[in-house]
């Protein structure tokens, strides 16, 4: 692994698609390093997993090739595919009464012989993946009796157990729960530090921006690749959405609900309060004034500002909210020392709450 | 298999190898003329310790007969297990699927075609050689469906409505046979284990051997498939050639099985489920031996339960597998949650 960046896969002009002359994809092209971890979005249906599939070298691409280091992946002979890419598909396949460790083994086809028998390297190697995604304990339980995260550990292993430098996912934390959901990329992550080249797909953002070195992201039949980041300055996350009543705000790395705010609320107060009453504010439909920002600054740019941080990009809608828009309502928080409350000042009343859903129950129903 | 799962292995193999090796004994020493078991053993070891026409009972009739029900088990099963995992489809057999019907169409075209005269070691490889073709015709038709449907319900569906198409071609085709090959195709399609002696044994033999090896052969390639084909291919697995050595396979075994004995049901479907209960095993190193093992002993039992022990009445076999079989794919059906996924 001495050298860092060296180029392993590459594509070029890359085109796929199923029936002739319809292409999900177009003039793809990129190169993959070794050790990278490449996290793949995408609308669904924008070809995701047809993307992985080809540079798996399951399937073929319309036009162009996917090189591993400058042989094609579709004129390789296929055991010398299957030990340097491995591939695990959405979701897991289910097998009635294998154990993990038969469930892993299957790993090891590309090194065994016609029978598949297991020699103790190749036992070894199935012990230590399994040992990589924590399921040393279950190394004899069936995998029909373990649960989505565990068996979604089992595939990883088996594909670990395949010893490739190439790791293709799809979609790898598709149904998992949060704990479930960071443990896959936290061993994906192991994999990374261990040279392992790493490609998933994903539909969740935070698993880009806290794990990927580079983002791929299909959008309009075209691939677009960089840091996360850099697709967050060109406006790729925003252009995705741009059609779908999703708004993805880049400061937050938070999607909104596009038109879903009507309403302004100006709110004092800070910290941790400010923040859970923010988000129940936006979540029923106010668009909060920051006092504290927007303290001293002409009203226009308020206006301005405000807009830009909720996602609300219709012109015709500033207009229209403009008479409603001077602080009808605000909002004070009174942080207490076991308690706190919330005033509501509206149309010259004020009202005191005790938790956020009687407050959200109030506003709701004035609006 | 780790190490202490691979002597466990061996275990229940041979635990199954002797329950087969007394449930042999018993069919071949019970029937309308007893032969003791202990007789038998003395005959196979030493000179002669039966008579004549205990001698000619066992050489001519019931060695052969058990012999059939030994490969017909071992063939049909292994046929179904391979059906199961590549179809990915525990309700698949090759009875259920059509492929039996399949074979019976071709026999019943040379039987039917070439009236009585088929009874000579030629017109014996003719019939095989039509069963085979038959087989393999519904396998391809079954593989193209399979390729644009995964429901597992629709393919079933399919090769029922196919299954029962072909037998109404045959009933068609016996309304215009003539006497004499109708006679002779009926007596076939009756099937039995005990209508094959001699030169078709041999046949017989000479053409289920091979299949069988050729199930052995693609055992990897089964492992690997039962994740699917995605998977199968990205462990470096070839799933065409694991595909066309399952097809000659099957063919072959489920042609062959159909063509001397005539359509056995359900042996196929049960006798995988029935191993995979047994042993607790998915694994394919394993299962296919198991299956084959346990194959020829549900079908011994069979043989020996039609014989209805005491009687001299001999049961249709067809009937007695069915009976056997059917509670399993219930079992199945009943308690298989991928079936309606």
């Amino acid at each position: 692994m001495g050298d860092e960046s060296f180029s392993i896969l590459t594509f070029e002009d890359l085109w796929l698609g199923y029936l002739p002359g319809e292409y999900l994809l177009k003039q793809a092209s990129d190169e993959v390093r070794t050790g990278e971890m490449i996290a793949l979005a995408g609308r669904n249906g924008t070809g995701k997993s047809t993307l992985l599939r080809t540079i798996a070298g399951i399937r073929k691409p319309a036009r162009g090739n996917v090189m591993l280091q400058q042989r094609s992946l579709f004129s390789s002979p296929p055991y010398e595919l299957s030990r340097n890419i491995s591939f695990v598909a959405t979701g897991t396949n289910l097998v009635e009464n294998l154990t993990v460790f038969e469930m892993v083994s299957l790993g090891r086809h590309p090194y065994t012989n016609w029978w598949g028998n297991i020699r103790d390297k190749d036992r070894r190697k199935i012990h230590e993946s399994i040992h990589f995604v924590g399921m040393e304990d279950f190394t004899h339980a069936r995998v029909h009796r373990l649960s989505d995260g565990e068996r979604q550990r089992v595939m990883i292993a088996m594909s670990l157990a395949q010893d490739t430098r190439i790791m293709i996912l799809d979609e790898p934390t598709a149904f998992l729960d949060i704990p479930n959901r960071i443990g896959i990329l936290e061993v994906l992550h192991k994999l990374k530090s261990h040279g392992r080249t790493v490609i998933f797909s994903t539909h969740e953002f935070d698993n880009i921006f806290s794990y990927a070195d580079k983002v791929w992201v299909i959008h309009e039949q075209k691939l677009v690749t960089g840091a996360p980041e850099d697709l967050g300055l060109i406006g790729t996350y925003e252009a995705m959405f741009s059609d779908s009543g999703v708004a993805f705000d880049t400061d937050n790395l938070r999607f909104l609900r596009e038109g879903h705010y009507h309403r302004s609320v100006e709110l004092t107060g800070d910290g941790i309060l400010r923040y859970w009453t923010r988000r129940a504010l936006e979540r029923g439909g106010f668009r909060v004034s920051d006092q504290q920002e927007t303290r001293g600054l002409p009203q226009e740019e308020s206006v301005e500002k405000m807009q830009k941080d909720t996602g609300e990009t219709s012109k015709k809608k500033t207009g229209e909210n403009k008479q409603d828009d001077v602080a009808a309502i605000r909002v004070d928080i009174d942080a207490g020392k076991d308690t706190s409350a919330w005033n509501v000042l509206t149309a010259g009343t004020v009202r005191t709450f005790h938790t956020l859903y009687d407050l959200m129950a109030f506003l709701t129903h004035i609006v | 298999m780790t190490r202490l799962s691979k002597s466990k292995f061996l275990f229940q193999i041979i635990l199954l190898a002797v329950l087969l090796v007394v449930l042999v004994g018993l069919d071949i020493s019970l029937g309308t003329v007893k032969i003791p078991f202990r007789s038998i053993v003395g005959f196979l070891f030493s000179d002669s310790v039966l008579s004549r026409q205990q001698e000619l009972i066992l050489l001519d009739f019931r060695i052969p007969r058990v012999v059939t029900a030994l490969l017909a088990g071992a063939a049909l099963s292994v046929s179904g297990l391979q059906m199961q995992t590549i179809f990915r489809n525990p309700l698949a057999g090759p009875y259920i699927l059509g492929i039996s019907s399949g074979a019976s169409l071709g026999a019943a075209l040379v039987l039917l075609g070439t009236g009585a005269m088929a009874t000579g070691i030629f017109a014996r490889w003719g019939i095989v050689a039509a069963a085979w073709i038959g087989a393999a015709s519904v396998m391809f038709i079954l593989l193209l469906v399979t390729i644009r449907i995964r429901n597992i319900m629709t393919i079933l569906i399919l090769g029922i409505m196919f299954s029962s198409g072909l037998s109404a071609v045959i009933s068609l085709m016996q309304y215009f046979g003539n006497a004499a090959a109708l006679k002779s195709f009926v007596i076939w399609s009756m099937g039995s284990l005990g209508a094959v002696s001699g030169s078709a044994l041999s046949v017989m033999l000479i053409a289920i051997v091979p299949g069988l090896l050729i199930a052995l052969l693609s055992v990897k390639g089964l492992n690997a498939m039962m994740l699917g084909e995605e998977y199968a291919g990205s462990l470096g697995v070839s799933v065409r050639t694991t595909r066309v050595l399952v097809f000659a396979s099957t063919s072959i075994l489920a042609g062959t099985v159909t063509a001397f004995c005539g359509p056995i049901g359900f042996i196929g479907i049960a006798v995988p489920h029935i191993t995979r209960f047994l042993t607790g095993r998915s694994d394919m190193r394993f299962l296919v031996p198991a299956t084959l093992l346990v194959g020829m002993i549900v079908l011994v039992f069979s043989d020996i339960i039609s014989q209805v022990p005491g009687s001299d009445r001999i049961l249709p076999i067809n009937a007695i597998t069915s009976l056997i079989g059917i509670p399993v794919v219930v079992w199945v059906v009943i308690s298989s949650k991928k079936l309606f996924n």
